[in-house]
């Protein structure tokens, strides 16, 4: 009998000890402050604009770009200094890392109270209200004309602000300024049937005909969706697009035509008819600082790398050659952690950080554009002159479909690019091979957008 | 009324299985709750259709199942982790039991050397694989470098298709090697004298002692090693990732293997359900094959043994 009452008493507590582990991941509620009004003249943040708490407070940021590194953690010190009731730790990680980092700490509430994300990924945690929305006068400046309608709208979620965009990443044409001397070239490339002159007239080669300078570095590896982007960009400028959207939210592939054959073709050709890249030449930033490549295109971010790396580096950038760009925002967003000193300390450190004195120094110091149309740059591109070309204004300008299904879709494309696309020379000259494959591709693309409901018909 | 109190009297638990109960009752709740609830989620979340985040679960029956084998990527991350898996198994444990018994019999400084040997198993695999990364570079490193002084071209060894799972296998040897070794070496020791002096009465040395002594001795040694080396090429994933995860990395399509797609389902694209089907389907083929080595690793002599018996 007294071993049953001792089993039972055991059992109790083993029991009760379970449900509190069970009763650890409660479901979050939205303690933001109010609905945001929309389409408000356009007020830069200032530092003054809330009535500050003296709580102590301990707030963590987490970012996917560790280039932004030293910007925060010097408005974080700032921060401090005139808060000293606020302390900021600053945490970042390889992007892949730090996207993963997010979906599984969010929802148990173990995320940062900051994060700095692509709104395709983050709308999908705010439309679980896992994310706060912004107070009213940051989503008044967001969504007042300070940035391009496009950017503006990828962190709002049905006209609610949840996103401040602070980080742009858009291509632009890096150029190695004494390669292009040595093969007689002048100026950039400015269309894409220049791009390929240029890039035969630029790839090097040894004795046994092995390329040991590519003339233009493609992404042809590499794990996630990058490869897919890139293809994106190159095809943006031969009119293509990853999908198009038909209707309001619904999409089609929008490569299985013209501009993706051509795209193909440029990638097959590059590769095996001209042999102006292959796969083992060092690429992207590593390549052309390694002076391995002499042209690749690229965000602005590979500016300061360069500064870094490669300072004696002799290039210069242009505006990619086919009119058109894509346009990626990254939005600061404040995570629900049901604390309204954390939350309101969070959205003020974030209006520090966007007043344009400190914004502007985010460029300086990382490298990325903001993406704000209301910051004066003239002196900051005055004194680094290769900033200019990603201010240039396209005819067309892509953003990342608010879809949640995109990622899937760039990274499966990617897959078959790197899988199938190109690495089959029987590619070359047989554009019934590419359309066939290019239409492949773009079965998968529609069946995922099928399966989530977001297909035209 | 009777005949319900005794069977209550037989079913009267002892003071000491009491204790047992109650003292391991801690570590099976424990166990139940960060082992069995798992597994048991897994298989529940396989059925139904999850995107990590929202509280809705719809049912879905066997969709995900269905949907899996008509997916090229789940196949080509099933072929590749197979080829992986039995490359490590057939080349790593006959090449351990070697090295454990040459280490045993013959070589002098046999600490240093086991060492040596055991070392990769320590260290952690993703700076192990940034190591490896260097070394099989098409253009710097040095394993190309090796081979061109036999006269042969640079090989792209994380670039080509058969290559990049080739070098995948070879890391996770490399990585297993000593381990095994060790293991290996705890079953030599374990091997009384005086069988092999018996046998070299008899006229068994070298080769024909080790065939007749030694393999069947080591048969529960070998079955052990064999299971945790193909669970371990199995659940091959931080090599890929870390060899997939930059621009100048593998493709990753080509080293595809099963638990880098299912951590790319569930926390890239929040296909918690499709995910977990694939884990699922990764449980059972790795259960089937332990099923089938214990199958095979049974004493047919003893199995005589144990019918004649029974008769």
């Amino acid at each position: 009998m007294k071993m049953k009452r001792i089993g039972a008493i055991t059992l109790s507590v083993i029991l009760v000890f379970l449900m509190g582990l069970s009763g650890c991941g409660t479901q979050p509620n939205n303690s933001a402050a109010g609905t945001n009004a929309v389409d408000q003249t356009s007020t830069q943040p200032s530092e003054q604009s809330s009535v500050k708490s003296t709580v102590p407070v301990k707030l963590s940021i987490w970012t996917g770009y560790p280039e932004l590194d030293t910007w925060i953690s010097k408005m974080a010190a700032e921060y401090n200094t005139a808060n000293p009731n606020v302390t900021i730790e600053v945490s970042s990680f390889p992007l892949r890392d730090f996207e993963k980092k997010v979906t599984t700490s969010l929802p148990s509430q173990s995320c940062a109270d900051i994060i700095s994300m692509d709104p395709n990924i983050a709308m999908r945690f705010a439309k679980q209200d896992m994310l706060v929305k912004a107070p009213d006068d940051l989503a008044k400046y967001v969504t007042g004309g300070a940035y391009d309608p496009a950017i503006a709208g990828v962190g709002q979620l049905e006209g609610i602000v949840y996103g401040i965009p602070h980080m742009y990443g858009t291509a632009a044409l890096f150029c190695n300024a004494a390669m292009l001397k040595e093969a007689g070239l002048t100026g950039a490339p400015k269309t894409m049937e220049q791009l390929m002159e240029y890039a035969q007239k630029l790839t090097k080669y040894d004795a046994s005909g092995k390329i040991i300078r590519s003339g233009l570095s493609l992404r042809l590896v590499g794990g996630g969706s990058g490869l897919a982007e890139k293809f994106w960009i190159l095809m943006m400028e031969n009119g293509g697009s990853i999908v198009q959207e038909v209707s309001p939210e619904k999409y089609k592939a929008g490569y299985d035509n013209e501009a993706g054959l051509k795209t193909l073709q440029m990638y097959v050709d590059m590769l095996y008819k001209y042999k102006t890249c292959d796969f083992d030449i060092k690429s992207d930033a590593e390549g052309f600082e390694t002076e391995k490549t002499a042209m690749f295109a690229r965000e602005t971010w590979v500016i300061a790398d360069i500064k870094t790396k490669a300072p004696q580096l002799d290039y210069f950038t242009a505006p990619m050659p086919g009119d058109a760009n894509i346009g990626n925002a990254y939005d600061f967003f404040v995570t629900n952690t049901k604390d309204d000193n954390k939350t309101q300390a969070a959205w003020d450190f974030i209006r520090f950080m966007m007043t344009p004195e400190n914004h502007k120094q985010m460029t300086s110091m990382s490298g990325w554009q903001s993406g704000r149309l209301d910051l004066d740059m003239k002196d900051f591109i005055a004194e680094n002159p290769q900033y200019e070309a990603f201010f240039s204004t396209y005819k067309t300008i892509n953003v990342i479909p608010m879809i949640d299904e995109f990622d899937e879709i760039e990274t499966k494309l990617a897959d078959r690019l790197a899988s199938k696309g190109f690495t089959d020379p029987s590619f070359v000259d047989n554009t019934g091979k590419m359309k066939a494959f290019l239409s492949e591709c773009a079965a998968e693309t529609n069946s995922i957008l099928k399966e989530n409901g977001h297909l035209a018909e | 009324m009777s005949t319900v109190s005794k069977v209550v009297k037989k079913r009267k638990i002892s003071r000491p299985l009491g204790f047992c109960i109650v003292g391991l009752l801690p570590i099976l709740a424990l166990y139940t709750y960060l082992r069995f609830i798992p597994i048991f989620s897994t298989f529940y979340l396989s059925f139904h259709n999850w995107d990590m985040v929202s509280l809705k679960k719809p049912f879905i029956g066997f969709d995900n199942y269905i949907k899996l084998f008509h997916s090229d990527l789940f196949i080509t991350a099933l072929k590749n982790t197979t080829i992986i898996a039995f490359s490590v198994l057939l080349i790593s444990v006959p090449l351990s039991l070697i090295v454990a018994n040459a280490l045993v019999n013959k070589v002098k400084y046999r600490p240093f050397f086991e060492s040596i040997y055991f070392l990769p198993a320590i260290m952690p695999m993703v700076p192990v694989t940034i190591a490896w990364k260097g070394i099989l570079d098409t253009n710097t490193g040095y394993l190309n470098y090796f081979i061109s002084i036999f006269g042969i071209e640079p090989l792209g060894w994380m670039t080509t298709p058969a290559l990049a799972v080739t070098s995948v296998a070879m890391i996770t040897i490399w990585k297993i090697l000593g381990y095994n070794m060790l293991i290996f070496i705890v079953g030599l020791t374990g091997i009384p004298k005086e069988y092999y002096e018996a046998a070299s009465i008899d006229g068994a040395t070298g080769f024909k002692s080790f065939r007749h002594i030694t393999i069947p001795l080591l048969k529960p040694i070998t079955l052990l090693i064999s299971i945790t080396t193909l669970i371990t090429g199995y659940n091959v994933y931080s090599t890929v990732y870390v060899l997939a995860s930059d621009t100048q990395g593998s493709p990753g399509y080509i080293v595809r293997v099963l638990v880098y797609d299912m951590f790319e389902n569930g926390f890239r694209f929040f296909k918690m359900g499709f995910a977990s089907a694939e884990a699922v389907v990764l449980f059972a083929i790795v259960s089937l094959l332990v099923v089938i080595q214990f199958a095979l690793a049974r004493d047919k002599g003893d199995l005589k043994n144990r019918k004649k018996v029974k008769a």
